[in-house]
Parts: C-alpha cells; sequence; structure tokens
C-alpha cells in the first residue's frame, strides 16, 4: 500500500512492510502471544494501516507500531 | 553497545549536573510530519537533547555545550509541562529501560530531585508527560496496614 510521508515516518525502516499484518510481524520478529494481545485490534490490521492512524493521532495504532518495532527482547547484559 | 548507549545517557545528565546553577532556560523542538523526533533542553552551560530513533523507538540522550547549540530547524516549546520549569535548575536525570529491554524513556527533575517530566518514545515521536505526586492524603486514605 501507498503510504503517506507522515505513515512512513511513524514505521521508520519498517516503512517497507506496511501491507504485512501487525500480528504476523510481532511473531516474526521474536514477540509473544502477550505482545500480540497488547497490539489489540490493530493485530489483525496491516501495518500501513496502523501507521496511517498513527499519523492522524491515534494512540493505539503508536502502541502497536513499537510492538512491532520491540518485538525481539534483547538479551542480558552480563 | 547498549551498555554504552545507556552509560552515555547517564553522562550526559551528569555533565550538565556537576555544572552550578543551570536553570532552564529555553526548550527547542524538531515536529517533522507529526512526529516530535527531538527535544532540547538549553541551559547557561550546555544543552540536553533528546532523540527518537525511528526504527527502533529508542531515546538517545546527548549533552552539548550551549555555545555550539544551533536551534535552525527547531521551534520553541513554550507550552505544558515546559511553561511552568523555564527559570529552574536541572537537578536529576534517569533513564528507563523497558522489559524487552530497550532504552525508551527519561525521566528529569528540576530544582531538586522530584521527577516532574517523563519522555517517552513511540513511533518515531517522543511523547511527553508532566509527572505530579500525589498528595499525602491519598496516602494517609489507603494506608490503613
Amino acid at each position: 500500500m501507498n503510504l503517506s510521508r507522515a505513515a512512513a515516518r511513524k514505521l521508520g525502516n519498517l516503512a517497507g512492510r506496511a501491507d504485512e499484518k501487525v500480528s504476523d510481524l510481532i511473531a516474526e520478529r521474536g514477540g509473544n502471544a502477550s505482545n500480540v494481545r497488547q497490539a489489540g485490534h490493530w493485530g489483525n490490521k496491516k501495518l500501513g494501516e496502523a501507521a496511517e492512524a498513527a499519523a492522524q493521532g491515534d494512540k493505539s495504532a503508536e502502541t502497536a507500531i513499537k510492538i512491532v518495532k520491540q518485538a525481539r527482547r534483547l538479551g542480558e547484559e552480563h | 553497545m547498549r551498555g554504552l548507549n545507556r552509560q552515555s545517557a547517564l553522562d550526559a545528565f551528569q555533565e550538565l549536573a556537576l555544572r552550578d546553577d543551570q536553570r532552564l532556560e529555553e526548550v527547542w523542538q524538531r515536529v517533522a510530519s507529526g512526529c516530535r523526533e527531538l527535544i532540547a533542553l538549553k541551559f547557561p552551560a550546555g544543552v540536553l537533547t533528546f532523540t527518537a530513533d525511528p526504527d527502533a523507538d529508542t531515546v538517545e540522550v546527548r549533552c552539548q555545550e550551549a555555545e555550539t547549540f544551533d536551534p535552525s530547524g527547531l521551534v520553541r516549546a513554550d507550552n505544558p509541562p515546559w511553561a511552568s520549569l523555564i527559570g529552574r535548575p536541572f537537578g536529576w536525570g534517569w533513564i528507563a529501560i523497558n522489559q524487552q529491554g530497550y532504552q525508551d524513556g527519561a525521566l528529569l527533575s528540576f530544582g531538586g530531585l522530584e521527577p516532574s517530566v517523563l519522555l517517552v518514545a513511540a513511533a518515531s515521536s517522543l511523547r511527553v508527560y508532566a509527572v505530579n505526586e500525589l498528595a499525602n492524603g491519598s496516602i494517609a486514605a489507603n494506608d490503613k496496614g
């Protein structure tokens, strides 16, 4: 899907994956079922749709995008 | 690498805190396509800069000399909570690391050690929260033990 400039900015380097489903991206990036639940109804929508909503100020869409970006849990420091 | 990022953020706070009487003079921000990408807090001797990383929704913190600060491309932020903090000295800074392991927030105090502002990165943008302590009465009312 064609993203608006504002929506693309919301996604950072995930802008190229706008057509993929949020829940699929969370799983692919190492997220768990809890992460998918936290994404709420955005889990069943395309990342690009969440980005367009986030660009309009939708906080839940912003949260879903953040969950995708941070789905991979970083390891311990030590 | 992440440890270094964390330490560099704390070092930025310390660099400013070590200088005497650093009162907040101005707050600047860069907003592009609805994203607040950067916030710069200008003090007499230094500028604390907070930047949202659009790829990971993390927060980077830096401190630079005030004389090297160039606000071109930025706009003044005179709205709450910043307006009430102008003229107050920098206190302490904290960084926040979420359960996923990402440094995605910073907490700031002015005029003491009680935190008053929280910055959190989400969807390539910095969200700004005012932090307020609950009145003592609330503690007393809930503390029956």
